[in-house]
């Protein structure tokens, strides 16, 4: 623009770019947020807002990926005693006072030098039975001796017992309680499982809304290219009335949505309640919105290729798909694009069709995270930052492409 | 279509194939069709005839050629928007709830199934077991006795595994008179070997289900106690052609029954969806006898609007709520989105594009991850804001000050809302505003530097008029959307904090109506009130579609 400024534009500039960044701070607070979160420890807000390298952890984004954590928890009043056997040999035993999970074990004679070769593949096994006053008596007298060992065999000895709650082996290993290791306990390895399968929650969700997406391409631009170019009976009228029924907020129906595929699932079940087949199913009613997008499109380019194509003989159908569709790509990723957003979204409907945890999508299953009585803070951030991000990156490339057809009359949730 | 099947022959089988497949798809569906409307469903079969019997006649008939291309989304559309509407409004009228599920027939047959223990009927019983793993049925009523011929017996694991076990587990089995040797002693007579208890517990289920015949037309017997089979009348018989009264008068009715205990009649209120016992002068007496059914219940459940307080109250309530809620977010989003897209547009400023990436990632980010993010941010005791807040604002209260309570104050919740909401929304109508921004011409904007206009009067007189024309009937659809901005309420804060006011319905101070709807219908712990539940969607379907109309209307005018 050829316009002389006035003087104070370099205010109005610096002003401008302090808003920006002031407000930019204000967007990004919560995204950021989230990003530290899923790298802090526990999942509770304790103190530090952002995680430092001292309090800050990988394991809530192990558990997001679905691996298992091993915790290692302190046996309170759990006590190592060494044995000499009297061959140079020597007899750990560990107990506890009575109560908890954790009983007494002893192992079997080994030499000292051996404990190096301990590892969490190679355990001591336990004894069995032992009688603690015979063994009382022959405890090491020097309490270096017993440091000494208890230093080699730290982060080393893992003794196994079956586990008192079933199958499998509860196995429990020797590690320094304080920092400058004088003082040792036995601690009890925990697997922690991941709360919930939040990568088949995002399969399913990546699965359903590319079908839903690909069906939804398949029906509207047919229906786009009869309402754009092919003349009949109630045109407009289903046109209009498309587009106002689409407005209905299908919450309101659900009773009569569940009701639907309750029946239709009892005569093609794979349709049915709780299927992938039976969600994707009840997205084909949303389309009128992407059939307008479509046809605004076609409506653009030029009749005349597909009338000389019909005079060399082609037939609707093949002036359609092979003139007008390799013509409409762009638009075709436009709908694309929202439909398969709009679908990974969708929250009321899915959450009412879908039941088994195994079956949930994101949109659904993340809820659970934030239950008051089970409240997975940490472990939802970093589930929220791996699942949103690939979403997040799809329609910051596709933005572009997008604002047309938003403002061809879209609305977002 | 490719080019062989032009050629004669390759048209005819064509055709022939064509046909067979539309005979298969008519036959199939007039199979279920008819199936389903023998099960007393109407309006299923009705929806299933009218799309598959437009389709056919769509695609077998060749003048409707164009109508094929329109006929799957049509199809969808009528099948999961248009029939569920319908439906709603039609459970509106309806007394459909957490007590009244089921059909007037399906009560009936649940009455239908109920016995009664008829007096002197108790058979003792004792489980023998025969040869190959077999077992019979000892029974001993008085000096007589029955036994069963041997029987293969179903464990509890095995029956309760499928349905159709279970089917097979059910059937009857005749008794044969056995007669004890006249050199036993009756009393004291051992028929062979006892099964354990253990072996009685584990094929208990399938025992259960079985019914004895005793023989010469004595009386069905099925298993009462661990000891005992017993005879049992069914409670209840259909008098379907009507039932002569003392007084002379008939009562007749379809689902009429009679208590076969009492002698009294049994027959289904349709006003209050119960059934009811009947007095000597055929009117309703007594309690209601749950299972409830479902009846038409006329304008009930919208009168209860007008009539019943602790509806109408937190109704209105959250009406209101609901209109300043859309009408402020549509405000809030479109002056940040406008100031914004002015901003970014504004050629002097740099880094223009990486402010627009920016500032568009809170509509990139898939909007549930957002709103459950804000929950956990704004939580009262966890959450980071308050950690935030506490830091700035702390030292204005006494120490231990543990920041607003964002979910259980009524002000903050709404405040809390409406700013997540403006920053969920505003990436939108910036979006929007800046494609419409690129169409105003340039020498509108040197014209009035001309006359030494400066930056407000730019926005106040060229920009905002410009821009709000077009703008008008999107203004309208995100009125709309957030009038029934259902998962915003529903991830953040369900609602809450509850109304304590009200005792008949769910109703939260942050509940917009589309979530009070949801909520009436399918909370637990005061009912899941379909019917009631379907008034309101019936209400709001009303709303929104006359906003829709609006919008239409609006949007032609534009063009």
């Amino acid at each position: 623009m050829a316009i002389v400024q006035s003087k104070n534009i370099v205010y109005r500039k610096a002003g401008a770019h302090a808003f920006m960044i002031a407000f930019l701070a204000l967007i990004m607070f919560p995204l950021l947020m989230v990003v530290a979160i899923s790298f802090r420890v526990g999942n509770y807000s304790v103190g530090d807002l952002i995680p430092t390298p001292a309090n800050s952890t990988l394991d809530h984004w192990k558990l997001a990926l679905g691996i298992s954590l091993t915790q290692m928890s302190r046996q309170s009043g759990a006590d190592l005693h060494f044995i000499d056997d009297g061959n140079g040999k020597v007899i750990i035993y560990a107990s506890e006072n009575g109560k908890g999970s954790f009983s007494a074990f002893s192992t079997s004679a080994f030499t000292p030098s051996e404990a190096a070769k301990l590892s969490p593949d190679n355990p001591i096994v336990i004894n069995g039975q032992y009688n603690p006053e015979e063994y009382d008596a022959s405890r090491f007298k020097s309490n270096n001796e017993a440091l000494d060992l208890e230093k080699q065999l730290s982060k080393k000895l893992v003794v196994e017992i079956p586990s008192t709650g079933g199958q499998g082996k509860d196995r429990y290993i020797i590690d320094a309680v304080n920092r400058d290791s004088t003082q040792f306990g036995v601690y009890k390895e925990l697997t922690i499982k991941p709360p919930f399968p939040v990568l088949t929650w995002l399969w399913n969700s990546i699965k359903v809304a590319l079908i839903t997406a690909f069906l939804i391409i398949c029906l509207s631009t047919t229906s786009a290219y009869a309402f754009a170019r092919l003349r009949f009976k109630g045109k407009g009228f289903i046109l209009n009335s498309m587009l106002i029924f689409q407005m209905f907020p299908s919450v309101l129906a659900l009773v009569a949505i569940y009701a639907l595929f309750d029946k239709i699932g009892q005569y093609v079940p794979w349709l049915g309640l709780n299927t992938h087949g039976g969600l994707i199913l009840s997205y084909m009613g949303g389309i009128a919105l992407h059939i307008w997008t479509v046809k605004g499109y076609f409506e653009t380019i030029d009749g005349s290729l597909e009338e000389a194509a019909a005079i060399d003989g082609a037939t609707p159908w093949q002036a359609f798909y092979m003139i007008l569709l390799p013509l409409s790509v762009p638009i075709l990723a436009v709908v694309f694009i929202l439909a398969f957003i709009g679908t990974i979204t969708e929250v009321p409907v899915a959450s009412v069709l879908l039941m088994d945890v195994d079956k949930l999508t994101l949109a659904v299953g993340s809820q659970q995270y934030l239950y008051p009585q089970n409240y997975l803070w940490g472990d939802f951030a970093a589930a929220a930052v791996m699942s949103g991000l690939p979403i997040t990156i799809v329609f910051l490339a596709a933005q572009r492409y997008l604002v047309g057809g938003l403002t061809a009359g879209g609305v977002k949730g | 279509m490719d080019q062989s099947r032009k050629k004669s022959g390759d048209g005819h089988m064509w055709g022939i194939v064509k046909w067979l497949i539309v005979a298969v798809v008519v036959i199939v569906n007039l199979y279920a069709d008819i199936k389903m409307y023998a099960n007393g469903d109407i309006a299923y079969p009705l929806l299933d005839i009218i799309l598959v019997g437009a389709g056919v006649v769509i695609f077998t008939n060749k003048r409707l050629y164009a109508h094929r291309y329109a006929f799957p989304s049509v199809a969808g559309m009528t099948a999961f928007i248009i029939f569920p509407l319908v439906y709603t409004v039609w459970i509106a009228f309806t007394n459909y709830s957490g007590d009244h599920v089921m059909t007037v027939e399906s009560a009936m047959n649940y009455h239908l199934q109920k016995n009664y223990k008829v007096e002197g009927g108790d058979y003792d019983f004792k489980l023998l077991k025969e040869a190959g793993g077999k077992y019979s049925l000892f029974l001993s009523q008085g000096d007589k006795f029955y036994k069963t011929a041997a029987l293969d017996l179903m464990t509890n694991k095995q029956y309760s595994a499928s349905a159709e076990a279970k089917k097979k587990a059910t059937k009857e089995i005749a008794l044969q008179e056995f007669t004890i040797p006249s050199d036993q002693d009756a009393q004291n007579f051992n028929p062979g070997t006892v099964a354990t208890p253990k072996e009685l517990m584990e094929h208990r289920m399938f025992l259960r289900s079985l019914t004895l015949v005793v023989p010469s037309a004595g009386p069905k017997l099925s298993m009462s106690t661990m000891q005992r089979f017993s005879a049992e009348k069914p409670k209840f018989t259909l008098e379907k052609y009507g039932h002569n009264m003392k007084n002379g008068t008939v009562v007749k009715d379809k689902y009429l029954l009679l208590d076969n205990e009492t002698g009294k009649l049994f027959k289904p209120n349709m006003e209050t969806g119960f059934y009811q016992y009947l007095d000597d002068n055929g009117q309703f007496t007594g309690d209601p006898v749950a299972p409830g059914f479902k009846v038409y219940i006329g304008w009930d459940n919208f009168s209860k609007f007008l009539s019943n307080p602790s509806v109408r109250f937190p109704f209105l309530k959250i009406f209101i709520w609901t209109v300043v809620f859309a009408a402020f977010t549509v405000a809030s989003t479109l002056a940040i989105g406008m100031v914004l897209a002015c901003l970014v547009q504004w050629p002097f400023l740099r880094f223009r594009s990486i402010y627009r990436m920016l500032l568009v990632l809170p509509y990139a980010v898939p909007s549930f991850i957002s709103i459950l993010v804000f929950k956990g941010l704004f939580n009262q005791n966890f959450g980071e804001i308050n950690v935030v807040m506490k830091g700035l604002f702390g030292w204005m209260f006494e120490a231990g000050w543990p920041g607003p309570d964002w979910f259980t104050n009524p002000t903050y919740a709404k405040v809390m809302i409406l700013l997540v909401n403006a920053w969920l929304g505003y990436p939108y109508m910036m979006i929007l505003c800046m494609g419409l921004l690129k169409s105003i011409p340039d020498d509108l904007y040197e014209a009035s530097a001309m006359d030494g206009a400066g930056p407000w009067t730019n926005f106040k007189n060229i920009t905002f008029p410009l821009l709000i024309k077009p703008l008008t009937p999107l203004l309208i659809a995100s009125f709309a959307f957030n009038f029934n901005n259902f998962v915003l309420i529903q991830l953040l804060t369900n609602g809450g904090p509850d109304m304590i006011d009200t005792t008949e319905v769910p109703a939260g101070h942050t509940d917009l109506l589309v979530s009070f709807t949801y909520r009436i219908a399918f909370e637990g712990g005061k009912g899941n009130d379909y019917g009631l539940a379907a008034a309101i969607a019936t209400l709001i379907f009303l709303l929104v579609g006359a906003i829709a109309l609006l919008q239409l209307k609006l949007t032609k005018q534009k063009n």
